[in-house]
């Protein structure tokens, strides 16, 4: 019998049953979801990510062994991503694949909340959204694990199998980015900087 | 801006609040009883695999120039070897009475396509699909800026895969191992295939062995540019490496092969060795590169070849 097959097999017997994968589902979707989103940059993908992120959990059945399930999801969605990266020769994304930008990505996210109670917020999260999303794609993983998933340095770098030095120093590296970026204008209005306005 | 409020920033921003559809609920439970995702936890370890060993070698971005010029095919009952010539900068099938030292380094006398692209267009292969996905890009000169053809290009899960859909040959009667990162290329210009090109690498003990074949008949020209990027991508000049340490081997099969190993570039620095064979034959050119692998396991793999 080869690993394959072996590996298949154990898949089997291991798999968790239904009701545990819904409350599963229902308590980590949203974080694991919002992360897809940000991740991929494209709602098709982000839905295809999350399922296969669960089943791929679901099969494994050791989440509920996990101290830390959420990170554990993020785990498997971050490499399933870059595998599939990976595989398709880290091919440099096309315009003519429907991106989502960020201002759809926050209205994506904010579905059922109140616009008009964060319509001064919204502003500056789209410009941080916005400016996120243009980080290098090694980049932005780190920053979403951290500050949107609450992954610890050490978590991100077990995730990616990298040494915490180089998630820090990759962090340093987005936050600079980040900051050149993100800039106020002498109205006092943060802007990203090649659209601050002339203050002549 | 500072530190704290650009935490703060981010924290508030990224707010995880995308609420998947609730169908998609109902989809994985659907899909977890129907569906088996074992080769997709292989995958995931065989990333994990993949990142271990190309943890040094990734340090330095390779590019590999092979210079192949001539046309027609010759269809031989047997193989005709060519002379392989080993000059400061890289290796070729022409004599060194006949070589310009000059024209290794000077690029003008070269077309230098741009790599990669401009892609035109990407798919992933369906289920009767032997690739995964395919890309098409545009070739562009480098110094002219000019488009001078298209370039297709399949990624596969698996060598012999990709040779028996490719009309491509096996050069070994042996796979040397685990392959990755599997590539068929055809380029294409004025409506006419000018090029095909199958590249593989695979994991040989601590090391790897990347092997990129091209069925045209001329003659063979490889050197090695080498652009070091930093942790972040970023990159600075290119520079040649420099040949040294040549050598021969005769395979158990009674072929003689040249082997040199590149100098002066980051894999040296880092204790990894890295050592060419160019085989050029009668239909076509075969450029084996071996990172990190000893001496005698490169003569094992040169042993597995069968051309």
């Amino acid at each position: 019998m080869g690993e394959g097959d072996k590996q298949r097999d154990v898949t089997k017997e291991s798999e968790m049953n239904k009701a545990d994968a819904e409350k599963i589902i229902t308590e980590y979707g949203k974080a694991l979801h919002s992360f897809c989103l940000y991740c991929t940059q494209n709602k098709e993908s982000a839905d295809d990510l999350y399922q296969d992120t669960f089943l791929v959990a679901f099969a494994k059945d050791e989440i509920e062994q996990e101290a830390n399930p959420k990170s554990y999801l993020i785990t498997i969605a971050m490499n399933l991503w870059r595998n599939q990266m990976r595989k398709t020769a880290w091919r440099k994304r096309i315009a003519e694949v429907s991106f989502l930008d960020a201002e759809k990505l926050a209205l994506i996210a904010d579905e059922g909340r109140s616009v008009e109670e964060e319509v001064q917020r919204r502003q500056e999260e789209i410009l941080v959204k916005k400016s996120v999303l243009e980080l290098p794609e090694k980049l932005r993983l780190v920053v979403l694990a951290y500050y949107m998933e609450d992954m610890s340095i050490e978590e991100i770098a077990s995730a990616l199998q990298i040494p915490a030095g180089t998630v820090k120093s990759r962090m340093n590296k987005a936050k600079k980015l980040l900051k050149e970026k993100l800039q106020y204008g002498e109205d006092g209005i943060r802007y990203i900087a090649e659209t601050i306005p002339d203050a002549r | 801006m500072e530190k704290m409020e650009l935490d703060i920033l981010l924290k508030q921003s990224l707010t995880p609040d995308s609420q998947p559809e609730e169908g998609l609920k109902q989809t994985i439970l659907e899909r977890m009883e129907k569906e088996d995702v074992s080769e997709k936890i292989r995958s995931l370890e065989t990333l994990k695999k993949w990142r271990k060993r190309s943890m040094l070698p990734k340090v330095a971005a390779v590019v590999l120039a092979i210079l192949v010029v001539g046309t027609g095919t010759v269809y031989a009952a047997s193989r005709k070897f060519n002379q392989v010539y080993v000059h400061k900068y890289g290796v070729s099938t022409i004599s060194e009475d006949q070589y310009d030292e000059n024209f290794e380094r000077d690029e003008r006398e070269m077309e230098i396509i741009e790599y990669p692209g401009e892609i035109i267009s990407e798919e992933m292969g369906g289920p009767d699909d032997k690739w995964i996905s395919k890309s098409v890009s545009k070739l562009k000169e480098k110094n002219s800026g000019t488009y001078v053809g298209t370039l297709t290009k399949y990624m596969y899960p698996d060598y012999l895969m990709a040779v028996n859909n490719t009309k491509m040959e096996s050069i070994f009667h042996t796979i040397p191992g685990e392959a990755y990162q599997v590539s068929y290329e055809e380029e294409e210009r004025d409506g006419t295939t000018t090029c095909r090109r199958l590249t593989a690498s695979f994991y040989y003990h601590h090391g790897s062995v990347m092997v990129e074949q091209m069925p045209c008949e001329g003659f063979g020209f490889v050197r090695i540019r080498v652009t070091p990027v930093d942790e972040f991508g970023d990159s600075s000049a290119q520079y040649l490496l420099e040949t040294k340490n040549e050598r021969k081997y005769t395979s158990k099969s009674g072929v003689e092969y040249t082997l040199v190993d590149m100098g002066n570039g980051v894999n040296e620095r880092l204790g990894i060795k890295e050592t060419i064979v160019l085989i050029s034959y009668n239909n076509g050119n075969v450029l084996i590169t071996f990172l990190g692998i000893s001496e005698q396991d490169i003569y094992d793999v040169l042993d597995m070849i069968d051309l």
